[in-house]
This record gives structure tokens, sequence and C-alpha cells, in this order.
């Protein structure tokens, strides 16, 4: 290669073989098959919220944990830490939201208050996924009793608030690290992502000719994330 | 307000056009002055945002500066009040424009293309053109643009392989470079085209397949539609035409200058323009020339908003033919289910797919088809990881273990085909001022009135059941419409609003891209379409801003005041 011709940004380059060095640890983690469990992210609990009220977050990650579940396979939502991602957004790009949010997860804890729980978050898995089963279909259509002097609906029926936390999960999941969700990758293993790469062969693009994992963030090149 | 030296031309938005037309201008000994609403960034800022939500599927950041604070609102027809755009596409602002983050798909028109009307007159006669459609022959035609092309192809530099399309217009010499490698999923699904008797072909790119110009090959990273290009491959104006124009020394670019009116003396001449800087200082710009080539948005609604004693209505609009014949590109996507096959999409240049023109344009007998027109159909994978989470099939649960399996199990299969659809101009689709919804600095939005009508539907239909017959020779077991035929009412492939055409009371501009009305003022890119065609409009937006520029420059003193 001609010195005026470049694959890399200098800085890029020295990053880019530095992590493929280092990749392979992190690569194993979610792909060795063993049983997630939420010790394995020791972190999980430790969030402090920015924008969201403690008890807001705590019923957001209950939702969370089903729209995208931990199994035995891997994390989901909650163990990439989604909720961190939906926190800071609501301060930032998604500011707009926050009162849907703020009314709506206050809304859905009322609902589990008439199911005889003290909140989404303690409903049982089944009962948790009937109530977003309602809200996808948009039949959470009854006037709910927030306290004695106010009633509230939900709009389209629940479907407006199952749209938008839906799509912010996966945002949240799936997005650079950089944001706050996607912690050590759950979401890109998920789906077999390898990270931020500057140059694939044609080998590399080949049907079946899958990446190894470079576990890459754009921040590891000087990448920051707008608020 | 400041009021600066006068310079030959001011070119309000240096973006594909207008950098095309600085290059030409300055190396025909012009001064120019460029005004770019947007920042003047380099690969080094590209870099640093190989980030899905920083691209335009995400949250457009490189529109911050202007495009999100001034988003067209829609409605389908005048009795609908106006909303904001439900559906947008967002365009980008910076010195090199969307050329920055455009997926470089790269084309020449077709000769049908520019005889639209009376091609299809001639073919199917009158009675196939819809009613209400303002269809209406360019007034240039393939011959006449196809040195331009040419040259365009070679000074921005075009990946391709000439006459690897039968159904392309005679070309004086093949691309620059080779057409990018193919994927993985092009080849297959390049097998399945021919097997049905199509005639695929590498889709033309502006973006290097190999080092050309001082300028690096094609990494295949994966950030490019959407994004600037960290490897400067990506044959943008602002490593290409713009780079050139300042090296002559005669282009001085005014990055984060946003032009607010375009000035008028009494005998309906232009005479510079007014723009406000970063810091919000105000200046007069005094030129001989003025070149509106910001984007069909602005391009309008700047117009409209330059009035004066002259021209009451709007510049350029004595003839009230400002806004007329909006027009924004339909897509129809399908999706396949490849069990068993790792498509490995998270990678590749947006450009690097596989085309068939055979049901584009007038390529097919549409005799009894009720429609007019068509589509190209184009197979690329590269994909990033939110996109590739929404692609789950209709019987696969959108939440909960089903969809986490699928995440895990099902995701890395899935592949798409996509349409561009030609649509019509129809006299009730139009662009105007919005009476009550305002931008930041209190100006009108610019008010959408679109909506799609049957020759657009049938087309749409039409063309759905090739993907669909195309994705399941490729192997899919199960394929699903992922992307139905809709309007798109704010689009980066929006067309329109300052027509080219002979007739002044038809239209804005002339062969030139000059105004029928103003002398010393050229209106460039997609707001001067006539048709949309099925193709990707930027290579034709050059071309014509490359003759215009020239014929500006021969006739400058003639033309200029």
């Amino acid at each position: 290669m001609s010195k005026q011709y470049r694959y890399f940004l200098p800085l890029a380059r020295r990053q880019f073989i530095k992590g493929l060095g280092s990749a392979t640890g992190t690569v194993m983690f979610a792909r060795a098959g063993t049983v997630w469990s939420q010790s394995a992210a020791g972190e999980v609990a430790a969030y402090t919220p920015r924008t969201l009220q403690s008890v807001e977050l705590a019923t957001l990650k209950a939702i969370m944990a089903r729209l995208i579940p931990a199994d035995a396979h891997s994390g989901g939502a909650v163990e990439a830490r989604a909720y961190v991602y939906v926190d800071r957004a609501l301060s930032g790009f998604h500011a707009q939201h926050l009162p849907t949010y703020r009314s709506g997860l206050a809304t859905l804890n009322a609902l589990a208050q008439k199911q005889g729980a003290a909140s989404v978050e303690t409903l049982s898995v089944t009962d948790r996924d009937t109530l977003i089963a309602r809200l996808e279909a948009g039949t959470v259509t009854e006037p709910i009793e927030l306290d004695k002097k106010t009633f509230t609906l939900l709009p389209e029926g629940g479907k407006a608030l199952f749209t938008l936390i839906l799509r912010h999960t996966i945002e949240g999941t799936f997005s650079d690290p950089m944001y706050g969700g996607n912690q050590q990758f759950i979401g890109w293993q998920l789906l077999g992502y390898a990270g931020v790469q500057f140059y694939f062969s044609e080998q590399a693009q080949a049907i079946n000719g899958r990446q190894a994992y470079t576990n890459r963030s754009i921040a590891d090149f000087g990448g920051k994330p707008l608020p | 307000m400041k009021t600066l030296p006068k310079t030959d031309v001011v070119i309000v938005g240096l973006g594909a056009a207008g950098g095309v037309a600085a290059d030409v201008l300055t190396a025909a000994g012009l001064k120019v002055i460029g005004l770019e609403a947007g920042p003047y960034l380099t690969s080094k800022d590209f870099v640093k945002q190989l980030d899905e939500l920083h691209g335009w599927s995400g949250r457009n950041r490189l529109g911050d500066i202007k495009f999100n604070r001034e988003i067209p609102t829609w409605r389908p027809d005048t009795i609908t009040p106006a909303i904001p755009s439900p559906v947008v596409w967002p365009m980008m602002n910076a010195v090199g424009g969307a050329s920055i983050h455009y997926a470089t798909l790269s084309w020449r028109f077709r000769p049908d293309d520019f005889n639209i009307r009376t091609g299809t007159i001639r073919r199917y006669g009158e009675a196939a053109i819809p009613a209400d459609a303002a269809l209406a022959d360019w007034p240039v035609n393939y011959d006449e643009l196809e040195p331009y092309y040419d040259k365009v192809e070679y000074a921005i530099g075009v990946s391709g392989k000439g006459g690897s399309n039968p159904f392309e217009g005679p070309r004086r010499r093949d691309y620059p470079m080779p057409p990018l490698r193919p994927s993985g999923y092009a080849r297959l699904a390049e097998k399945a085209m021919r097997a049905l008797g199509y005639h695929p072909f590498p889709q033309p790119s502006a973006i290097n397949s190999v080092n050309y110009d001082g300028r690096a090959a094609c990494s295949y990273c994966g950030f490019c539609a959407g994004f600037g290009c960290w490897n400067d491959s990506k044959s943008s104006t602002l490593v290409t035409a713009i780079r050139r124009a300042e090296a002559t020394g005669r282009l001085e670019v005014r990055p984060l200058s946003t032009v607010t009116r375009i000035l008028t003396n009494d005998q309906g001449q232009t005479t510079g323009v007014h723009y406000v800087d970063a810091s919000g200082e105000t200046y007069e710009q005094p030129a001989r020339f003025v070149i509106l080539s910001s984007y069909v948005y602005e391009n309008v609604r700047r117009l409209l908003l330059s009035r004066s004693d002259y021209f009451p209505n709007g510049l350029s609009n004595n003839h009230g033919q400002v806004g007329k014949y909006y027009m924004s590109h339909a897509y129809v996507g399908v999706m396949g289910l490849f069990p068993g096959l790792d498509l490995n999409a998270f990678n590749g240049a947006g450009g690097q797919s596989v085309v068939i023109d055979d049901f584009n344009g007038d390529a097919f007998d549409h005799s009894g088809l009720n429609f007019i027109r068509g589509a190209t159909i184009n197979a690329a994978t590269t994909n990033l990881p939110i996109a590739a989470a929404n692609t789950h099939p209709p019987d696969v649960p959108g939440w909960g273990p089903g969809y986490k399996d699928w995440l895990q199990h099902g995701a890395r299969s899935v592949g798409p085909l996509y349409a561009q659809v030609e649509t019509l101009p129809y006299h009730s689709n139009f662009l105007d001022l919005d009476p009550t919804h305002k931008d930041f600095r209190g100006e009108p939005l610019v008010r959408v009135t679109y909506n799609h009508y049957e020759n657009e539907k049938r087309a749409g239909q039409f063309i759905a059941d090739k993907l669909t017959q195309i994705i399941k020779k490729m192997g899919a077991s199960q394929s699903w419409l992922a992307l139905p035929t809709m309007p798109i009412p704010v689009n980066t492939h929006a067309y329109g609003g300052t027509r080219m055409g002979h007739d002044p009371a038809t239209s804005v501009v002339n062969a030139y891209s000059i105004s029928h009305e103003v002398p010393n003022l050229a209106i460039l890119g997609g707001s001067t379409f006539v048709s949309t065609t099925g193709y990707n409009p930027t290579e034709t937006i050059q071309a014509l801003s490359w003759r215009a520029a020239e014929h500006i420059a021969q006739h400058f003193d003639a033309l200029a005041v």
C-alpha cells in the first residue's frame, strides 16, 4: 500500500490491532453456554438514576426484563443495562418522552395494585407478561385509579406506551455501549455483531463467514455519546 | 449588518450540487463564495461517529444544525390540516452536504426517462397517463447530458462496470474504477436473478473500489449510508469537487453560514444574499450571480421567503410555479428468512449490491398493467444491530422469550430486497409555506401536500410480487412485506418545486437550471427534476450542475449583473 493511501487512520490502526488481541477474553462470555445469572453482572443493582425516580426505574426494569429476558444462554435487556440508556436519554435526546414515562409507569403500578401486587416489579412473570400483552394489544382502555381523587387513561389503550418502551429497550440493548446500555456487549453478542471494525476482507463478508469479536465501542476510537 | 466585498458568484449550499458547481466555476477562473449552513467536518470527525444512533436511522446528528430543526410538515391533501411529518428520511448539513452521508448509489438516468411524456404516449397512448399527473418531458435529453455524466464519473469517482446493465444508455467509456466487490449475499441474489431470466449487474457506486485520485479504496466497514466516510473512500464533494475548488484559491468556503434572503434589485435581478453566521452576526454578501443549491425544501422556502416589490409572491415566482410538482421516491421492501445461512450482514458499503433494471422505467412492456414506469430492484445486506433487531418475521413475537430466541438464532439469517419506485408528478402534490408551524428562527416551515395515487399503488404491488419471486428463488423459506409502498412526505429523495422546462408557465428554470424570471439566478439540485425515475438522483444532479456551471462560466458577462 502506497503511503498516500490508508485503510486506517493511525490511531484507529493501533486501537484496532490492540482490540483483536484483547477480544477473545470477552468473546467467550456470552457464547459459552453457561447459565446466566444476575450475579454474573455484579454491578447491575448499583445504578442511581439521574432522571427517573427509583420506583419508576424499578418498574421500567421489571418490564424490560420481560421484553428481552435473560435465559440460559445470555443476559437480556436488564443485564445489558438498557434502563441506564433510557434513564440517560430521558434527560437528553428523548427528554420529550419523560412525561409519558412518568405517567405511564405510575399507571402500570396502579394497575398492578388493582391485581393485589405492590407494584409491577412484584407481579409474577406470568402476570407481567399478561399485562405487557394487554398493552401491546391496546386493550387497557379502562380508567385506572391513581389515588382517591385521580383517574387516568392510557393513550391508545397502552399501545403507545408499549411501543415507546420497546423501542427504547431495543435501542438501549443494541446501541453502542457508550450510551449506557449494551454493557459487556450483551446486545451485540446476542445478535452476533462483532463490534466496531474498520476493515472487512472478502472472506469476512462471505455467507457463513463469521467475524471474530472485536468488542470495540466507538468510544475506544474517540467517539463520545451526544446527549 | 456588515456589507462584504462583492464576488463573482455566491453559492447557497455547498453540497452535491453546489460543490460541483464551485469546482467548474473556479476552474473557469471565477471567484466564488460558498455559504454553507452546516459545519466543515473531515474524516477526523467521521472516525468518531461509527455509531448507529449517530446515523440517519438513529438520531441523525449530522442534521442537528439545520435540517432537524426545520423538518417540513405534511398533509395528504388540501382539506387535511398539516402535522409534523410522521415519516422522515432525513437530510444533513455540512460542507459537502448529503454527499457525505449518502449511500453512494450513482446512476445515469436512461434515455426513456428524459422523454417520459412523449414516450409514454407513443407506446401506450395518452389515456395511460393518470388524469391529475403533470407528466412532462425533460428539457434535456440523454445525449446532451451524457458528456456531463462522464465528467462527473471521473471527477467525483464512480465505481461500476459499463455495459453490465443491458438497459443503460450509450456511454463514451467505462467507469474509472471497477465495481465494488460483491458480498456473499449479493452473489446469492445475482444467481437467483439470473436464473429467473433477469439481468443483474453490480450497482454503480460513488465510492472508491480501488485507490483513486489520492483517496483510499473502500474498507467495507459497514458504516456507510447515514455516515461520513472516515477513510475518505466515499466520493463526497467534500473530498473531491470542493477540495479541488479550494485548491484554486478562488473558492472561499464559509461554513455555519445560513442564508436568510436572496436579494433583488428593481429590475428583477439578484444582487446577493443576506446570511447569518454561528454567532448570530448578519452579513450582506453582494454577488454578480447567485446559485441556490441547498435542497428541495430549502430551495423552495428560501425563494418563497425572498419576496420583493418585483417578486411579491417570492423570488422567481411571478408565474406561481415555485413549489409545484413535488415528488418523493417510494420504496418496497421484502425480507426473506434463510434458515441455516449466516448472511453476515454487519459490514459492507452502501452501494455494494446487485441490481436489476428489468422492471424500471420503460424497460418492460406495461400493456395491460394499468400503471406506467417502475423501479430498480436492489439486493444489499449492510445492516447494523438496532436495525437488525427489528427484522423479525411476522410470526415471531416482537418481545419476550420467543423474540429473544430469534435474536440469537434467527436474526443473522434475514436478508432484504428493496425496490425504489418511480412516482409521478401530480398537480395536487406541492410545497408551500406552512401558515402555522414555524422553525426556531420564527420562519414558516415548508408544508408538504403529498399523497400516492393509483399509479404508485399498482406499481408498488407489481414490484412487491417481483421481490417475493426473487427472494424465494434465492432460497428464502419465508418472506414478508417489511416496507409497504407508502408516501414518504419528507425524503432524502425529494424532487420538484423548481422544475426545469422550456415554458415559464409550467416550470421555474430552463435547461441550464437558470431561472426563467431572474437572469442571474441558477437553482440546482433535485428541486429541478421533472420526474423521479427509479434511480437515485445524485449523479444526475451533479451532471446537471456541471452543465449549468459550464454554461454560466461561458456566458458569465452576459448573464451576470
